[in-house]
């Protein structure tokens, strides 16, 4: 089970060196200001892939439904 | 009896497939990826020049299953890094899915949406897109002739053809397990591109992708070819339901998501080693992933 890691911008860099870290890409929230990477095992502030899912959904992270574009 | 499909006593198994246990045509597929809705996805390296919209023919071919019921969900992206007015989606939304456009809420629907330097590639809501269809897009919902709905939980195969020529009847078209459900009339727009993505929309926005297509589902397999397939080879393809062995087809592109033995999870870091993703027809346009990504044993009948 993975688990999931919100972290600043300007932290990724750092944050993907840490061990157990699985994210290459991450995704970023649409202000730019967050991003979050995935994990092998919990760490400290992580949350589950459920958690991650919910908050994926905020209007944070994704805009209201549309046809692609 | 062996490769003769054994069908159940009122003709079909569960949605037509042909009932294991009996001589049921063997799966090509074993395993499948695992795309987390929240940031996986693939990036096709090299896939310059593989796609003309509207000016040469191609078809795209994938198997998937999802339990997402919320989510707008993109299978297959392509786009143009030059221009990020124009991408090619193959899409779907499940039964709890919020409206868009005019796409009604609560239900499911499988469509495509193409864009050229931001003119549609084909799609409007009148005769020429079938059976519905706005600006750029046409879809299928469930509950039209052969609809499905793609979240369901079960396996499903969709096959996007294309003519490759403008102003055409039917120049798209869409088959979902097997059956020939959509299409629309291409426009006077042609258009190169040269991305693609597996799992992510390829957004007008790039580099960013577009924050809410993120697949939550499994892909078993993937094939492109650069010829409109007819609806014999869909039929071939979709196989009554079983994953085929498309080799002998002579796909540009054959993803196999697990079963190619060059195929990779990836491994945690540091430094991060994201999945990798073999492509075993002609076209060696091999996938990464963003993260690491779970192989899972789990595939078409």
């Amino acid at each position: 089970m993975s688990h999931y890691l919100i972290v600043p911008t300007e932290d990724v860099d750092s944050t993907k060196g840490r061990e157990g870290c699985e994210t290459d890409v991450p995704r970023y929230s649409l202000d730019e200001s967050q991003a979050i990477l995935k994990f092998t095992l919990a760490v400290d502030g992580s949350i589950t892939h459920t958690q991650a899912l919910e908050l994926m959904s905020t209007s944070a992270w994704s805009p209201p439904p549309e046809i692609p574009q | 009896m062996i490769g003769v499909p054994y069908y159940s006593i009122n003709g079909l198994g569960r949605r037509g497939r042909p009932v294991r246990g009996g001589s049921a045509v063997p799966s090509a597929d074993t395993k499948c990826y695992v795309f987390d809705g929240a940031a996986d996805y693939i990036e096709i390296d090299g896939a310059a020049g593989a796609f003309n919209m509207n000016a040469a023919p191609f078809s795209v071919s994938m198997w998937f299953k999802s339990s997402d019921t919320t989510s707008y969900q993109a299978l297959w992206s392509t786009g143009w890094s030059a221009d990020n007015g124009t991408i090619v989606t193959i899409w779907m939304k499940g039964s709890t899915s919020a409206a868009a456009g005019s796409i009604p809420i609560n239900t499911p629907v499988v469509g495509v949406t193409g864009y050229g330097a931001g003119a549609a590639l084909w799609g409007a809501n009148d005769a020429n897109s079938s059976p519905h269809g706005q600006t750029a897009s046409f879809w299928v919902e469930s509950g039209d002739t052969n609809g499905i709905d793609p979240t369901d939980g079960d396996w499903h195969n969709a096959v996007v053809t294309s003519s490759g020529a403008i102003n055409t009847n039917e120049g798209i078209k869409l088959y979902l397990d097997g059956n020939y459900v959509g299409y629309s009339r291409t426009g006077s727009t042609t258009k190169t591109m040269d991305m693609v993505t597996i799992g992510v929309n390829r957004s007008k926005q790039y580099p960013v992708p577009y924050p809410g297509y993120w697949n939550n589902g499994k892909i078993a397999q993937m094939t492109v070819y650069t010829s409109e397939v007819s609806a014999a080879d869909v039929t071939a393809i979709y196989a009554s339901g079983n994953s085929t062995d498309e080799s002998s087809m002579s796909p540009y592109d054959y993803y196999r998501f697990g079963d190619d033995a060059l195929d990779s999870g990836g491994s945690a870091g540091p430094p991060v080693v994201p999945a990798h993703l073999q492509d075993s027809g002609s076209g060696r346009n091999n996938g990464t992933g963003t993260q690491v990504m779970t192989i899972d044993t789990d595939s078409p009948p």
